[in-house]
């Protein structure tokens, strides 16, 4: 499989505070790779890193293959685009301005994909406006367009949905989602919004102290967060027995809890569970969400 | 490099502060020219332009410490300086074209005011006393000396990320040079002997020259004279007042500053964490 990035065993200390701890990821060609942390876990640092604002104190990392140690490097950075934070536009400047600039700034011959770039962000109407009259949304929007102004093969996000409103949420999302169908862009994107990164992410890249602590794709992902039945019994004991019967695959949660897993026949169950004199309260069925599955791994119960 | 040029020119020439501080340095031309105008008719002397002519040293001296702290964290401000190092641009060529920017910016300043003082100044003051060949080294000590006030505000801009912070670093740093070269500039004018005035019945009585405490002479002159050569405000005092002793001398502290600063001034923002 080919990678856009690969991070080795990633360092960068600020202090004493350890930002990167021998950090190691990597960013599969085409993906959309989730990168999911709790605050102050080292997402934006790493993003930082690769975007070659700051240089790490150990270890590498390549983007396309390219060494960030390599002389080559700065060419190869031109195949990427980034939003790091805050949209980086200039305030006192129209959306068109700013992607003038960035033109010149790649040195891009002609200025004529403006309009383009313009109309796939949905800024084409934003006319003498000035950046700093732009909703955050808006901002955002042109963020993202500065940062495909050279048709970029990689584009870093960090937050880009941070602090919109729904309609601006889903407006990044299916920007986001037709880059990456439509134009083949790889896209990592940092989110503290599960759910929103739920509905995108292609792979998933769980970070925690500034390592990370679990890559999986969202196929993988999708498998270990199997559906479930939850229900709550009078008695845990005799639902044991009457599931182990039953043959069904369970997990015990607490004195009066219980997940099954697999196809159940309900109304069996809860005749058989009757005929022991255990009453079932509530059930209902329980699907395990990105959010549940971060937060057990987090909790440190499933690395694996 | 041409990339960055370009671009930062096209921004460069829409930026409002810089046709602000232009409208300004201008209009300290006239005000000067007509003053000397108005005060020559008073007074009945004759003013030359030389008086007027090189009085921008020290005004672009300070407008270049607003102009570049306010440019260049404007990148900063806005996040902008990240666009060019995330497509790959060198941090060695990102500060060499900050600073020819600056500098750029300078001479638009310098171009305006010696344009009121080729027209409207000849006009009303006449040509300037001084030959042409002086008038060329002057002007050329005037440019290097506005070229190392943009080097040493180059490098605190680039080094301090907030606009604000910068803005007053920078002007800190040319008032406080200001100050040393005023200071500097009373030590050395010092007179190496002094009379007392006595009034007596048969009138005031001056006394026999005295060696003056106060009067530098030797290593200690020398040091100091140093200094004011080297300092850019120094340099612009000489200028302003047509009194430059060491021209190659006052040219190659310039060129030292410049050179150290902008050297210093990659050395440390390669390594710099842009946030």
């Amino acid at each position: 499989m080919e990678y856009c990035l690969e991070a080795k065993s990633l360092c960068k200390q600020y202090g004493h505070f350890k930002a990167l701890n021998g950090l190691s990821m990597r960013v599969p060609r085409g993906a959309i790779y989730g990168f999911v942390g709790r605050n102050g876990a080292g997402k934006t640092t790493l993003l930082r890193v690769i975007c070659g604002l700051q240089k790490p104190d150990g270890g590498e990392y390549l983007l396309f293959g390219t060494k960030n140690e390599s002389a080559d490097i700065y060419k190869v950075r031109r195949r990427m685009g980034a939003v790091v934070e805050t949209p980086s536009i200039y305030a006192e400047m129209t959306a068109e301005e700013n992607l003038r600039m960035q033109y010149h700034v790649l040195g891009l011959p002609s200025l004529e994909n403006i309009g383009e770039l313009l109309q796939l962000v949905g800024l084409s109407n934003t006319g003498r406006k000035k950046a700093r009259n732009f909703s955050l949304g808006m901002r955002q929007r042109l963020g993202i367009a500065v940062a495909l102004c050279g048709n970029p093969d990689f584009l870093v996000l960090d937050e880009p949905v941070n602090g919109l409103d729904p309609q601006g949420i889903v407006e990044i999302r299916e920007l986001i989602l037709r880059l990456n169908r439509e134009h083949g862009i790889t896209v990592l994107i940092s989110s503290h919004i599960l759910d929103e990164l739920s509905r995108l992410a292609t792979h998933y890249g769980f970070i925690d102290g500034g390592t990370i602590v679990k890559e999986i794709s969202a196929e993988e992902l999708n498998a270990a967060c199997r559906k479930c039945v939850r229900l709550t019994v009078s008695d845990t004991g005799v639902l044991c027995r009457v599931l182990d019967r039953m043959e069904q695959e369970y997990q015990i949660l607490s004195d009066s809890e219980a997940d099954i897993y697999g196809e159940t026949n309900i109304s069996q169950l809860i005749s058989a569970l009757g005929a022991e004199g255990c009453e079932v309260i509530p059930l209902h069925e329980h699907d395990e969400s990105l959010e549940s599955y971060y937060i057990n791994l987090m909790g440190g119960g499933r690395h694996d | 490099m041409i990339n960055l040029l370009s671009a930062e020119f096209s921004r460069l020439f829409k930026n409002k502060l810089l046709w602000a501080l232009s409208a300004f340095v201008t209009g300290f031309g006239v005000f000067e020219i007509v003053m000397q105008y108005i005060d020559s008719r008073q007074m009945g002397t004759v003013s030359y332009l030389d008086n007027t002519l090189f009085a921008y040293v020290l005004v672009i001296g300070g407008c270049g410490a607003i102009f570049c702290s306010m440019f260049i964290g404007t990148d900063y401000q806005d996040g902008t300086i990240r666009n060019k190092l995330v497509v790959g641009h060198r941090r060695e060529q990102m500060y060499l074209c900050t600073y020819v920017i600056s500098v750029c910016a300078s001479v638009v300043m310098m171009a305006l005011y010696f344009a009121v003082q080729f027209t409207l100044g000849i006009a009303l003051l006449g040509k300037p006393a001084m030959g042409v060949s002086q008038l060329l080294v002057f002007i050329g000590i005037g440019m290097l000396t506005i070229a190392a006030f943009d080097a040493v505000y180059v490098l605190i801009s680039m080094l301090i990320p907030s606009r604000s912070s910068a803005a007053v670093a920078c002007l800190l740093v040319f008032f406080g040079l200001i100050i040393v070269a005023a200071v500097i500039n009373g030590m050395l004018d010092a007179p190496e002997y002094i009379q007392e005035y006595s009034m007596t019945v048969n009138g005031v009585e001056l006394s026999e020259p005295q060696p003056n405490p106060r009067y530098l002479s030797g290593m200690k002159r020398e040091f100091y004279q140093f200094l004011y050569d080297f300092l850019p405000t120094g340099q612009g005092v000489q200028l302003v007042s047509c009194a430059v002793l060491h021209p190659i001398r006052l040219a190659l502290c310039s060129l030292g500053i410049t050179a150290a600063s902008i050297l210093g001034g990659i050395c440390v923002f390669r390594n710099e964490d842009i946030k």
